[in-house]
Parts: C-alpha cells; structure tokens; sequence
C-alpha cells in the first residue's frame, strides 16, 4: 500500500514536466459485420450492435499531429439468423467482449474553436467473454411445435478453437470543440477492421471470421499541466 | 494526395491477410475414387456435427492424409471397377467405425445400382456381440442381416412379448388392432397396440399390464405421433392406447407399487413422442438435456447449447418407484428416455434405477419439419448441416444427425451410451433383467 502511494505521488509530481499530454475517454455506440462465408441456404449473419468505453492518453507533437492511445472495451457483435420454410430456426446475437489497446496518428486542422481531426493506426485485444441474446431452437417440442429458447445475455463457454488473440487497423475522423480552457470534447466516426480471426486455423479449408466495426462516440480530453496546444 | 493513396494500398495489403476457401470450387464432383472421397471429406468437415468429440483437434484432417492417396490409387488401378468400389466401400467402412454418431449411415451405390451401407449402430451392435470388423465390413458388403439376430437388437418388445409375457401376437390377425390379451406369462390386464406393414410384418407392438402390482410398459419405437395423424382406424387405436397408459399412470385406485419402463430394442422415433408419453408422470416441465447445431462451415463451429424440456401433463407427479431397463439395442429416443428417467432421480427427487445393458450411445437429432409445411423443393431438416449426397446420381449419401445432445449436468454420452445403474447380464426367457427390476421396486 505505501509502494502504491508512493507512486502515485511521484507521478502526480511530474505531471507539470508533461505539458503535451492529455488524458481522457470517450463512451460510444459499436456497430459489427462479421465477414465470413457460408453455403447453407436461409443463413444469414446480419450485423450486431454493442457499446464501447474507452479511457485515452493523447500525446501532442508539433503541427497538429498527435499521437492516441488508451484502453477501450468494445462489445462486437453479429447475428446469426436461420430460416426454414419461412420459420425462424435461429435469429440470436452473439456479443464479444473485448479489451483493446489501440495506437493512432492523428492529424488535426483547427477552424476556429473547432478542430477536424482524421487519424489511422492499429489496435491489438483480447476477446474475454461472449454472451448470446435472442432465439434458438431446440429439439423439444411442446403443443405449438418445436421449442425456442430465448437467451438473455446467457455466457457462451469458450472452447478449443476459438483465437482469443484480437488485432487490426482502425481509421478515424471526427470533430473537436474546446469548451473550455483545459477541455475538449471529441465526437469520433471510428472504423475498425480485424485482421485476426475469431477462429485459430486448425483444419484444412479454414473457414474465417473477421469484424468489421464502426463506432460513433463523444468524449472528452482533458490537458495535463496546462493548455493543449491547438 | 500520395500519403492518401498509400494509405488505401496498405489497407488492401492488410486485407488481403483475411484468407477464405472458395467454397464452389470445393463442390464439384468429377465421378473418380479420388473426387468422392474428397467431397465425402469435405461434407463431413461441414456438415458433422460430433466433430467435438471426434475431432477436436486436426485429426479429421489426418484421416485425409491417410485415405485421400489410398483412393487415388484406386483410379490409377488396374483392377476391375467392381473389385474397386468393393474396396472403396471398405475403406469408407474403416473411417465411419471410428466416428461416435450413432444414426450415421453411408451408403455407397454399386454398378448393379443397388447400395452398400455403412449403419454405426449395426455396427456397434455387432461389435458389441464380439464379431470382428472383417467379419462387419464382410456382412455390410454382403447386405446381410443375419448376424444382427445374435445380438442384443433381438432382445426387443416383440420377443420379450413373446418370450417373457407369453403373449401370442400371431393369434392378432388384424393389421391395426388394440384390446386386452390373454398371457400365459405374469402379465395381468395386459393391453396391446400393434401395427403391421403392407408385407404383414409386426411394424410397432407396444403392450402394457399388471406385474405384480407393478405397472410394466414395453415398446418397440416412438411412433404414436405418425399414428396420431394417420387414417382413422389406427389414430383410433393409438388414442385408445394412450388413453389406456393415462389410466393405468393415474392410479386412482393407489393399487400399483412401481412403474418398469422396458426400453430394451427401442429404436427411437418422434421426438413429440417423449412428452407425449412421459409428460403423464410428472407436473412440472422437466430439463433433460441441451443440445446444438452447427452454425458455421468448420468443424467446431457451434450454436450455443439449448435446453431440452420434457413438458408435463400431470396434476401430479408419479410417486412410485419407475425402473428402466435398458440394452445395447436401446437407442436415439429411446435413450432420451433413458436420461429423461435417470434425471428424476437425479435433479428431481423421484425414485428410479436403471437396469440391464448400456445403451448404444445415440441421442443426437435430425428435427424435421411436417411435411404438409414444406415444398418438394425444400429441405425439411430445420438445422443446418447433417445429412448429404455426392453426385447428381447419388452415388454417395450419408445419413447424419445435425444437433449434438448432452446431458444437462455436461457430460456428452453421444458413442459411449448410458450406463445402467445395475448391469445385468442377457438371460433370455429367464429374464434375470425384467426381474432385478421387480425385486427393487419391491424393495422399495
């Protein structure tokens, strides 16, 4: 505990020393594509929704380049949807929990009191959980015909073949407004594109999955030891 | 404009990591040994469901390895093609052995155009009784039967009914017929239901009476659901049966000790048969098993588990002892029955054992829409995956169930069946199996 203490004083000391950083966090909304490939008729993998927070650390350079990094936890989601007959056999979302460390340049062009921003990097995570919300058959069947069971956020256990190994590129753009003299607010159109697969390679004729996620999110920075630099 | 532009190219580059198969090129059949092992290889990969437990890892893949040059040799041979396919079909033989579902069927077509088949369960039967697998692979290429009648498949309602109870179903003339019988065995009240197929043949027998105070119910398979739809005289029979079953289980008179539930033989049928038939002894949905399919086009690629109820119709629970007896003939819903008895006692409080041998380890799925739901064109099986042809003439077909079960404390029995509480060895007419059954719910 006095380690802990100790630590965190000296940090708080030398924050003066850091005059180009920023540190805050944004919350958003996520929107997944899983792209994949099926042949079975009916089969549909539709896009899945979720939520993203994120605490970022923001390091100002010279003429209006910055470099972002932080934290985020991200839910990436798709649905898998199933008919036969015109009956839903299956029509649920699977959500993928994920923590990340993203790292990206950006590039700001100040209007004013506003800034527009664009930026491009990379992000490596760890997938941690998966729940799955909505309808699933069963093979019971009951007076009206066979039984759909409705999950609720229900976990899905991992197994063997799933990569919890999460990496890829992410592109961006977006607005600041300094509100305030040591705040900004940042909205942020962000894109992220997996080039890891939600499965390891261990058959032959490897079927992949991979996300595709756009987020809209609104956070706010905040300068340490004095103003940002515009 | 420069950075902008190699910007997108390293974004192509970076997405150009993201490899998929091209799954056309993979469906083409060009009529060589080679092509339809390949594509039998491949619709395995895609549409088995039990791959978690037969190959978890690659060894589906190393059974590619192995066999895809042995049947690449066979169209470089000079033999004769009939000699050829005979050894393409024992080598299909040699992979199907190995795999756990026990509804899985390949049949391979012959130049005299009838099929070879490949039946896990026949196998596991005749395993079972000790016969070798060149002795198997010899009866599956010879399409004999024969060797099926010395083992435990021949323990079933029928011979049972015959054998044990005495009851003369040759003296039942008529194709559809339910009514009380006379035994000369110790079955009192003893009712039967049996239906013949156009060749006259018993085609389902279920018969059910008083033992001792003990209420004893034996079945060939779950088949009242197809009655229950079908012309009048034998949807009247089927309702009278069940009609009958419902008395008896009721018990108004509190005059029955215990239930045995002889499954030995039951081959499965309609999954609506289970609650239909078990829904009667308890007042509460009951949680057996879950089950999943296959979501996508890998091995592994799984559906989350679903539960699998067994929905009541009682006012109240069946509070007597029920003994299940069991054989290795015992499969699919007759299995599911199985579970279903043994997770009363388990998770439920109820007071039941199961007797006799283990089941033959089937209680995968193939859930089929009603046929009156469903276009000609259409697929009639609900999930994605199991069964499959390769050719346009069918020279391969492989029957595959396309859910995996487990029971609902996780364990997967698919291959291994369940166990009975008390093994007991087959006796024939003596029945030590039938009366081990007895003396426990006596003993209760």
């Amino acid at each position: 505990m006095k380690k802990i203490l100790l630590i965190f004083f000296l940090t708080v000391m030398l924050i003066p020393l850091y005059s180009s950083w920023s540190i805050g966090g944004e919350a958003g909304y996520a929107l997944s594509f899983l792209d994949t490939v099926t042949t079975w008729p009916n089969t549909e993998y539709r896009p899945g929704h979720g939520a993203t927070v994120s605490f970022a650390a923001e390091y100002d350079f010279e003429n209006g380049l910055s470099l972002l990094s932080g934290i985020r936890y991200i839910e990436k989601s798709f649905v898998y949807y199933h008919t036969n007959s015109g009956t839903v056999i299956s029509n649920y979302m699977e959500m993928d929990h994920i923590l990340e460390i993203p790292l990206s340049l950006r590039y700001s062009f100040p209007l004013g009191d506003i800034s527009l921003f664009i930026g491009a990097g990379g992000y490596i995570g760890v997938w941690f959980a998966s729940q799955w919300f909505g309808r699933n058959s069963s093979v019971s069947e009951n007076e009206d015909g066979t039984d759909m069971i409705t999950a609720i956020g229900d976990l899905i256990p991992f197994d063997s073949s799933d990569n919890l190994f999460h990496a890829g590129i992410l592109a961006e753009a977006g607005v600041s407004w300094d509100l305030l003299e040591n705040l900004r607010l940042d909205a942020v159109l962000r894109y992220e594109g997996s080039l890891t697969s939600l499965v390891k390679s261990y058959q032959k004729n490897m079927t992949h999955r991979y996300f595709d996620t756009v987020t809209l999110s609104v956070g706010c920075m905040i300068p340490i030891g004095g103003e940002r630099d515009a | 404009m420069r950075k902008i532009i190699l910007l997108v190219l390293i974004c192509l580059t970076l997405f150009s990591c993201r490899p998929q198969p091209d799954l056309q090129q993979l469906e083409e059949y060009d009529g060589s040994f080679s092509s339809l092992f390949e594509l039998y290889w491949e619709n395995m990969n895609r549409n088995y469901v039990f791959w978690a437990l037969d190959s978890p890892s690659s060894e589906w893949d190393e059974v590619y390895d192995e066999y895809y040059p042995l049947f690449a040799a066979l169209d470089l041979s000079q033999e004769a093609y009939d000699a050829k396919i005979e050894t393409a079909f024992i080598y299909f033989c040699e992979i199907s052995k190995e795999l756990s579902d026990i509804h899985y069927s390949l049949y391979l077509c012959f130049p005299d155009g009838d099929y070879r088949s490949f039946a896990k369960y026949r196998y596991v039967l005749l395993n079972d009784s000790g016969y070798t697998d060149e002795e198997i692979f010899s009866a599956f290429l010879s399409d004999d039967d024969s060797l099926m009648n010395s083992t435990e498949y021949s323990e079933n309602a029928e011979s049972i009914a015959r054998n044990t109870f005495g009851i003369n179903l040759d003296s039942i003339s008529e194709r559809v017929f339910f009514g009380e019988v006379r035994t000369s065995g110790p079955l009192e009240d003893c009712h039967v239901l049996l239906i013949r197929d156009e060749d006259g043949d018993i085609g389902f027998l279920a018969f059910l009476g008083i033992y001792d105070d003990v209420l004893y119910f034996s079945f060939s398979s779950f088949m009242f659901t197809e009655y229950l739809y079908s012309n009048q005289e034998t949807k009247q029979c089927a309702e009278q049966f069940l009609d009958y079953w419902n008395t008896l289980i009721n018990d108004e008179g509190n005059s029955l000790k215990g239930l045995i539930v002889d499954l030995r033989g039951n081959t499965g049928g309609y999954n609506n048969d289970i609650s239909l038939l078990w829904g009667p002894l308890i007042k509460n949905d009951v949680h057996i098993m879950d089950y999943r399919f296959k979501e996508g086009m890998n091995r592994l690629d799984y559906t989350p588990w679903t539960e699998y109820f067994v929905h009541s119709s009682a006012k109240k629970d069946f509070n007597h002892p029920i003994a299940v007896i069991t054989n290795k003939a015992t499969a699919s819903n007759g299995e599911i029955s199985a579970l279903f008895f043994k997770a009363l006692d388990d998770f439920y409080g109820f007071d039941t054992a199961s007797f006799g041998n283990s089941t033959s380890g089937g209680m995968g799925s193939a859930y089929m829409d009603n046929n009156m739901n469903i276009t000609p064109d259409e697929d009639p099986y609900y999930h994605n995956g199991g069964q499959f042809l390769v050719g346009n003439n069918v020279d391969l077909y492989v029957s595959t169930q396309n859910s995996l079960g487990r029971y609902r404390n996780g364990t997967v029995l698919e291959g291994e069946g369940i166990a009975p509480d008390y093994p007991i060895e087959r006796s024939g007419a003596a029945d030590t199996r039938l009366k081990a059954a007895l003396n426990w719910i006596k003993s209760r």
